[in-house]
């Protein structure tokens, strides 16, 4: 094994707490900012309020899932 | 939405068909899986030494991945969503959402109408029943395109049907 190898695998294991902070920060306002517009335009210009309210449902439920997830898995991430 | 004028009814409200949603969405699923596939990858290289990472950190890194992703999903199927062709019996409208901050709103009243061209065009969309309809205008517009529609020969004799009647019964000259 050459530590030629390693190097581009590097940033992994030297993220640290601050950078994980930015990460998840910055994916969390980014995904915020985006639905708000997403939910806005589906309910202002959609033709059908039933399909925009079904769209929300399963956009914002699987979101929710996903997000605890990585809730939880950045909070075991920090010291 | 659409307002309609007095005594003025929607005969179609026509989309685009859902495979090209399919094939629009096809992008960001291969894109979704090629961080995971390299991790495989790597993980099954005898000769890579792998760094200790914190067993959470895969896991956080894979959830925020998909989030942003799920949300590009919906942004393609909200521009899938919002476009949108409505013919009425007076006019044939053209709502084209490009992207969350530029939207579109054509008309095309049906006396401009020249002629209308159906095109169904490759084996998926001559097996799927979808195609483009192509109504020439008179005048500088030249075309109006309604783009990968189901049944795209219900739509043209829609059209042309409202054609006939208004060539037969042009509306009143004020």
């Amino acid at each position: 094994m050459s530590d030629d190898n390693n190097l581009f695998l590097l940033p992994l294991d030297r993220l640290t707490p601050d950078i994980l902070w930015y990460v998840f920060a910055g994916a969390v306002l980014v995904f915020f900012i985006y639905s708000i517009f997403l939910v806005y335009h589906w309910f202002r210009y959609g033709m059908n309020v039933l399909t925009s309210l079904l769209a929300t449902i399963i956009y914002l439920g699987v979101s929710g899932i996903i997000l605890i997830i990585t809730i939880i898995s950045f909070a075991s991430l920090l010291p | 939405m659409l307002h309609l004028q007095e005594g003025e009814h929607i005969d179609i409200k026509a989309r685009k068909h859902w495979f090209l949603l399919f094939r629009d969405s096809a992008g960001i699923f291969i894109v979704y899986f090629i961080p995971f596939i390299g991790w495989n990858l790597l993980m099954n290289q005898p000769d890579i030494a792998l760094p200790t990472l914190h067993e959470s950190l895969p896991l956080f890194l894979a959830s925020v991945w998909t989030l942003l992703l799920w949300a590009k999903f919906f942004a393609i199927w909200t521009d899938y969503y919002l476009d949108v062709w409505i013919v009425t019996d007076r006019r044939i409208v053209n709502i084209d959402q490009k992207g969350l901050f530029h939207r579109e709103v054509s008309t095309l009243r049906m006396e401009r109408i020249q002629d209308v061209t159906l095109e169904i065009e490759g084996i998926i969309a001559t097996v799927l029943g979808f195609g483009d309809v192509l109504v020439q205008t008179a005048g500088e517009t030249g075309e109006f395109v309604i783009k990968g529609v189901n049944n795209p020969e219900h739509i043209k004799r829609k059209i042309l049907s409202h054609v006939d009647t208004h060539a037969q019964n042009p509306p009143p000259v004020l």
